[in-house]
């Protein structure tokens, strides 16, 4: 790494992911791949953007995971995959390093941006984790304006469920597992902040939840250690406790963030047989992006002038 | 799996419990207190070797709808890993939750090589009472040792294993 610049305390960053496991290159068209660059670029400045105003990292992960919801590209609130029986049910989770306050929402079906439902859990109640029909009466409790469930289908998960449901491959899609948006953020005052939103597995079992909600498997953030968000086969990242497990071997075994990741991912989810991608921001500023998959939907801003998108 | 009417699970106690705490909204504050907890769980090491945990509960009296704690998320209220130590939780869920507490004994037990009774200590009345949080756990590790502790007045609890011990207690002078 180059020479630190003098005022490197006041560094911040951002990354973000559209979920790991993007479809073979060949079979990605280009209009399709212009669109999701598109959505991960917006969400990505409208993070970084709020960090550059002097915003909280909390702020910054919500707004980013916000836009990826609100974009029907990606697996998360609109277009979000749909379950056996044809709805949608939204997970969620938030976490603020600064005093591990967390919030989490699972298996919502009318909540339009679950993100910020559960960054409500975590602030206004005292609870962490609301689950189904009691999550969305806290939404309503707290003024927030439910939508129908047809408001998160597209023609595409329905074409994907239908696919998924006759035993056929999908292409030019993303995978039907996968595609859970996320993003770390560590913000000029050092704080460090994680998100991540999905709508899970397509023809999941109703009530199905993964890692995304999940605060340590999905979602975790702790100042002065890293901020880690996960996408992939969700079972395998409870199993592996990933996103603390990254924070541990950084905090416990002084790896680094790279390693940690690296392990996380090439050695105790592959050894349990999962796969998927991890993004995680460390409290000088590092991201680190990785995958055990083909691609991973992703994009990295920081105060140093790094901007990039990938997908490979 | 047969399916019971939701009365099943009812018993008058727990309903006084419930129309006292609508009566007292001072309650709602109190996680902890002793009406609110009651989270059962259990932690083995068998001849072959392996560990478990198991950890269940109804929550908290008067809980929000929908409201889940750190019981049923694997690496806050319940972990095992055959090579490091099998953890069961009990308490506030949300501290345990956000302090991933079972999936930390056993990564303070792994991965800083502390015992079983160092790593329990460390979380329970270090790190969980530092963020304000009550509660306890039990756990084996590999060896077969047992920890039980909390930072809480008493926790239920039992314990026994092939060499011939055996106990039960509740308070912190029971050993």
């Amino acid at each position: 790494m180059p020479g630190k610049p003098s005022g490197s305390a006041n560094r911040y960053a951002i990354a973000i992911h559209g979920g790991a496991g993007a479809v073979p290159r060949a079979m990605l068209s280009e209009q399709r791949e212009q669109r999701y660059r598109a959505g991960l670029e917006a969400a990505l400045d409208g993070g970084f953007a709020l960090l550059e105003r002097g915003g909280s990292s909390l702020d910054a992960v919500s707004a980013a995971v916000r836009i990826l919801e609100d974009d029907p590209s990606f697996n998360a609130g609109h277009g979000a995959a749909l379950t056996r029986d044809g709805a949608v049910e939204l997970d969620a989770a938030i976490m603020d390093g600064r005093q591990l306050r967390a919030g989490a929402v699972a298996s919502v079906r009318h909540v339009r941006n679950p993100i910020e439902l559960a960054r409500r859990v975590m602030e206004k109640s005292r609870h962490v984790l609301l689950v189904g029909a009691g999550a969305e009466e806290f939404a309503l409790e707290e003024n927030f304006a439910l939508v129908p469930n047809r408001y998160f289908r597209t023609v595409e998960r329905q074409e994907q469920l239908e696919c998924e449901q006759r035993g056929q491959r999908v292409s030019d899609l993303v995978p039907s597992s996968q595609g859970t948006v996320g993003a770390v953020a560590l913000d000029g005052d050092g704080n460090l902040a994680a998100a991540t939103s999905t709508g899970g597995m397509t023809n999941k079992r109703p009530g199905r939840v993964g890692d995304s909600p999940i605060i340590g498997a999905g979602t975790y953030a702790k100042n002065g250690v890293c901020a880690v968000s996960a996408t992939g086969h969700g079972e395998y990242f409870i199993r592996a406790v990933a996103a603390h497990h990254v924070c541990a071997a950084v905090e416990y075994r002084a790896l680094s963030l790279q390693q940690a990741v690296h392990e996380t991912l090439h050695e105790i989810l592959a050894a349990l047989g999962g796969d998927g991608g991890l993004i995680a921001v460390g409290t000088d500023g590092q991201i680190v992006m990785d995958f055990s998959t083909e691609g991973m939907f992703r994009g990295a801003r920081d105060s140093g002038g790094r901007r990039e998108i990938a997908i490979y | 799996m047969v399916l019971v009417p939701r009365g099943y699970f009812r018993t008058e106690a727990r309903v006084r419990e419930l129309d006292e705490a609508r009566q007292t909204e001072a309650l709602q504050l109190k996680a902890a207190a002793p009406a609110a907890t009651g989270t059962v769980g259990a932690v083995a090491l068998d001849r072959a070797g392996h560990l478990a945990a198991a950890t269940s509960t109804g929550g908290l009296t008067n809980k929000h709808r929908g409201r889940v704690g750190d019981s049923p998320i694997v690496g806050a209220g319940t972990y095992a890993d055959d090579a490091s130590c099998a953890v069961s939780g009990t308490g506030q869920g949300e501290f345990f939750i956000r302090q991933v507490v079972a999936y930390d004994v056993c990564a303070l037990l792994q991965y800083r090589h502390l015992t079983l009774a160092q790593a329990v200590r460390e979380v329970i009345h270090e790190k969980l009472r530092a963020s304000g949080g009550e509660g306890g756990v039990i756990a084996v590790d590999r060896s077969g040792n047992i920890a039980m502790d909390f930072n809480s007045v008493g926790m239920f609890r039992g314990a026994r294993d092939s060499r011939g011990r055996r106990d039960i207690a509740m308070y912190r002078d029971a050993r």
